[in-house]
């Protein structure tokens, strides 16, 4: 744990005033997604998913404009199809070019679970140590009560 | 009566307001298309290959076959979307599996339409040309030829034709319901409104320029809203993202409790939706507002699925591509999909 600590501490401080967003392989697009939601209720920042190839032949292109708005964590799965595999760099290169910075996080791991949770607690991490950058609490959802209030009333 | 006096605003080099006011005549070809393929044997799913433009179309089909089976009380057809280099579980020979690719000329369905043959399974290719061509007419692998209407034509902007045909195959085959009729009737009503789409939607451009559109609907029509994101994407170059009540408003939301400014959500709120979840879209407006995120809800038009559907991509298209005059930017090309193709091959 102590690793993915340190690990989600130095990400935190690329993403701070960007929203990040998260790729992976379609397999583990499940857990790009749960990135996210570690970013949206620890960090109460933005954070999307996708994942590859789709992403290159629509999403990408987004970016544009507003490049630099955002920051790509690329979660790769090293037992993914080569093909895709190839994606990944070219992928980060390119979107540099619009100024759009990136990190390629590799899944740890030898079966699905520990990839997968792994990097769960990065991302819990990386949007732990977000929450302080963007100075506010990580356990309480705010807005998500008050919506709940003001729908039963 | 068409408004002869709009022309193509001064990024549009292509012409791409043209293809989208003519859009809704693909249907009719569409279901042409498909009307001859029908594979011996009993099929009981469907499973589809392709990527970007030649996917999105499949997730529409799916959910227009999915309500037409709700409405009647039937099961809902299988129907399954693999995005890889590889076939994937599904792909058994109780399956159709289908390989789109506008181009025909798409990597990951070429890698899965050679493998799906080398295993025999029942195939079905639709693409304007290219290797895919080739390798279907190779063998006899029945195969639909898609039009190329015009030089610069975008796999984007062939949906209705993609739509019409596969709806069209899986009803030879049992695997959905006809339900061509009732589609053409709509179309001509949405061909009579296409000018409602474009102010529409130049209107909402104004309001997002400078900032990332989410787009927000109910589960039912969360398809709808990510089109209207590739829309964003590959016309106007922008980034987008989509998202589904009420489970955004479990997570995703509270997102934008930071750089909440830098977003506009617009609300595809369906009006036969459960009233549960249509008291959330006030609510949800109002709440973000307060952390300077403005927001819009358009109500979806139509009496059924199809309408709403196509009504609100078609203001979508108008939305994106005036978005794109913002942006200063040509609608059509695609330059940096382009650019990663040709360093994928290099």
């Amino acid at each position: 744990m102590d690793d993915y600590e340190s690990q989600g501490k130095a990400l935190a401080g690329k993403i701070t005033g960007k929203t990040p967003v998260v790729w992976s392989s379609q397999r583990f697009k499940e857990l790009a997604r749960v990135w996210t939601i570690k970013f949206n209720e620890h960090a109460k920042n933005p954070a999307f998913w996708n994942f590859f190839p789709e992403l290159n032949h629509n999403s990408m292109v987004g970016y544009t404009h507003l490049g630099d708005r955002y920051f790509a964590i690329m979660l790769r799965d090293n037992d993914d199809e080569e093909e895709n595999l190839q994606r990944y760099e070219i992928t980060a290169d390119i979107l540099k070019g619009y100024k759009m910075e990136s990190v390629i996080l590799d899944l740890e791991g030898k079966n699905m679970f520990a990839k997968m949770f792994n990097s769960i607690y990065t991302a819990d991490f990386a949007a732990y140590y977000l929450a302080e950058k963007n100075e506010i609490d990580p356990t309480p959802v705010a807005m998500v009560e008050d919506f709940k209030t003001r729908l039963k009333s | 009566m068409a408004n002869v006096f709009k022309v193509p605003h001064k990024f549009d080099k292509s012409n791409l307001r043209k293809v989208i006011l003519e859009a809704p005549k693909q249907f009719e070809e569409g279901f042409m298309f498909g009307s001859n393929i029908k594979l011996d044997g009993e099929f009981s799913k469907v499973v589809f290959y392709g990527e970007g433009g030649s996917a999105f179309p499949v997730s529409l089909v799916d959910t227009l076959v999915k309500d037409a089976a709700y409405k009647v009380g039937n099961d809902t057809p299988r129907i399954y979307q693999n995005h890889t280099y590889s076939l994937s579980p599904e792909a058994s020979k109780d399956a159709i599996n289908i390989f789109c690719s506008y181009s025909g000329n798409t990597e990951e369905t070429i890698a899965t339409l050679t493998k799906a043959l080398e295993k025999d399974l029942p195939s079905v290719v639709i693409a304007s040309g290219g290797k895919l061509e080739e390798i279907a007419n190779s063998g006899s692998t029945p195969f639909v030829k898609l039009p190329v209407p015009s030089a610069d034509f975008q796999p984007r902007m062939g949906t209705g034709y993609f739509v019409a045909c596969i709806l069209q195959i899986l009803a030879n085959h049992g695997l959905a319901q006809d339900i061509k009729e009732e589609i053409l009737q709509e179309v001509s009503k949405l061909e009579s409104l296409m000018d409602d789409y474009e102010s529409q939607g130049r209107e909402l451009a104004e309001k997002i320029v400078g900032r990332t559109p989410v787009v927000w609907s109910s589960q039912r029509f969360k398809e709808l809203a990510r089109v209207w994101t590739i829309k964003f994407n590959e016309h106007a170059k922008n980034p987008a993202f989509w998202n589904f009540f009420p489970e955004l408003n479990h997570n995703s939301m509270v997102g934008y409790t930071h750089l909440g400014d830098r977003y506009f959500a617009i609300m595809l709120r369906d009006n036969d939706d459960e009233e549960e979840n249509l008291k959330r879209y006030e609510i949800t407006a109002d709440i973000l507002k307060g952390y300077k995120m403005d927001s819009v809800v358009l109500d979806l038009k139509g009496d059924n699925m199809f309408a709403k559907m196509f009504s609100s991509i078609y203001t979508a298209d108008f939305t994106a591509y005036y978005l794109a005059e913002k942006n200063q930017v040509d609608p059509t090309p695609v330059v940096m999909v382009e650019d990663f193709k040709t360093r994928l091959k290099s």
